[in-house]
């Protein structure tokens, strides 16, 4: 009975270290957040927005101080910032959008990049929560991505073009009923994978983590030691996974706007 | 709060945050890092480019220098061996020339050798003749017929050897 009591405060102190909340949550002491309300709409100032925000000051300030002193030759953490924004440039934005269109999206596919991972990486610091382990954060993050996507779509080929394009060409009549459904989910499929694929993510590991160290809680402290290991493992992976779900999000979302732009394909 | 329970301020401030980092990065960063970096890599294939450049130019005279100096060697060759021939020619010209006028005056002193010397025999055989019969005649004084004595003489004197 005892035992079934503490797995479910384990079970909830999981919960409340990946749900987000109406305080900021430093350790021990919980700093309250003001609540705003503005046109109905409850605009209450959470703890993910406020790690979002220092995610996203970190990450504005750590760019422009690492650029500012521009030689022709890069050195430092500039240089970092340099090689993944050349990966992006060439192996991301070239390849899905085209040599002539990829320019105009690199600033939007960086910015991307670098604001997830800062928030994925923030997630991992020690009094940090996980911005992008909530699905309000990435849903918001896959409908930019979706915008972009229709965005660029009806730049490049009009609006009527667009979803004729979305249709492939020499379809049977008869099968139209049918297509147009199935294409136009397809369509809302794309952004809806990205937002659950890097909330599902961010949230898991820090599962995993936090179960692992709960472990030591429900089982006793000797088996810190294995928990720690495996918890140590698992933030190593974490980190990779921040980098890679980074990635994966900036990559995909280049490849379904190239995907919306050149519709022959 | 619930894991999946929807936030629309959450939503709205999100969204707001993207677009001001978004906004400031491609001011502030995006800009002068992607515009840098187009500078230098247009640099390096110029460089590149002119370093090639170059390299063909260096190539292509070294291959004219080399081209010259064959031809160089090849006229002076050719003008030696034209020289050689010229000489040889000259020379065999020369010595067939003379050997030719050597050959011709050789035939001539023969020839004219050949003619003293029938000459000589001719006056020498009349003479003779002519010497027997005048001192055969004194001898015999009126002795013999001239014309039988004559003709003894003749037979003798025809008689005789040729290279006496």
């Amino acid at each position: 009975m005892a035992a079934q009591a503490e797995e479910q405060s384990s079970g909830s102190f999981i919960l409340e270290h990946i749900t987000d909340h109406h305080e900021l949550h430093l350790g021990p002491l919980h700093i309250p957040l003001p609540h705003i309300e503005l046109f109905g709409i409850d605009m209450s100032i959470t703890g993910h927005l406020v790690m979002m925000w220092v995610a996203s000051l970190l990450l504005i300030l750590s760019l422009i101080i690492s650029t500012k002193r521009r030689g022709l030759i890069p050195s430092g953490f500039a240089n970092a910032i340099e090689a993944i924004a050349i990966f992006i440039r060439d192996d991301v934005a070239r390849p899905n959008l085209g040599e002539r269109d990829a320019p105009k999206y690199m600033p939007f596919l960086m910015t991307l990049f670098f604001f997830v991972l800062f928030c994925n990486l923030l997630g991992l610091i020690p009094f940090g929560q996980t911005a992008t382990g909530n699905i309000n954060v990435t849903a918001t993050l896959a409908g930019i991505s979706f915008a972009m996507m229709l965005g660029a779509g009806i730049k490049h080929n009009g609006l009527f073009g667009f979803f004729k394009g979305l249709i492939p060409p020499n379809l049977p009549i008869a099968l139209l009923p049918l297509m147009i459904p199935l294409e136009f989910l397809g369509l809302l499929t794309k952004p809806f994978a990205l937002c659950i694929r890097l909330f599902a993510n961010m949230l898991a590991g820090h599962v995993v983590i936090l179960s692992l160290i709960g472990i030591i809680f429900i089982l006793g402290l000797f088996v810190s030691p294995i928990s720690i290991a495996f918890a140590l493992v698992m933030y190593m992976l974490e980190i990779f996974i921040g980098f890679l779900q980074a990635y994966v999000f900036t990559l995909l979302t280049a490849l379904f706007v190239g995907l919306c732009i050149h519709q022959e394909h | 709060m619930d894991l999946l329970s929807p936030n629309p301020g959450l939503i709205i401030w999100t969204l707001i945050t993207f677009v001001l980092v978004l906004l400031v990065l491609k001011k502030f960063v995006w800009g002068p890092l992607l515009s840098a970096l187009d500078q230098r890599e247009t640099r390096i294939r110029e460089a590149l480019e002119q370093a090639d450049k170059a390299r063909a130019e260096a190539e292509r005279s070294a291959e004219e220098n080399k081209q010259a100096l064959a031809q160089a060697q090849a006229e002076a060759q050719a003008a030696i061996n034209k020289a050689r021939e010229d000489a040889e020619l000259v020379a065999r010209d020369v010595q067939e020339r003379a050997e030719a006028d050597a050959q011709q005056l050789l035939e001539q002193a023969r020839r004219t050798i050949q003619q003293e010397r029938n000459q000589a025999l001719q006056t020498l055989r009349q003479q003779t003749a002519e010497l027997a019969i005048l001192a055969a005649g004194q001898l015999l004084e009126e002795n013999l017929d001239d014309e039988h004595n004559k003709k003894i003489v003749d037979d003798f004197i025809n008689r005789m050897p040729e290279h006496s």
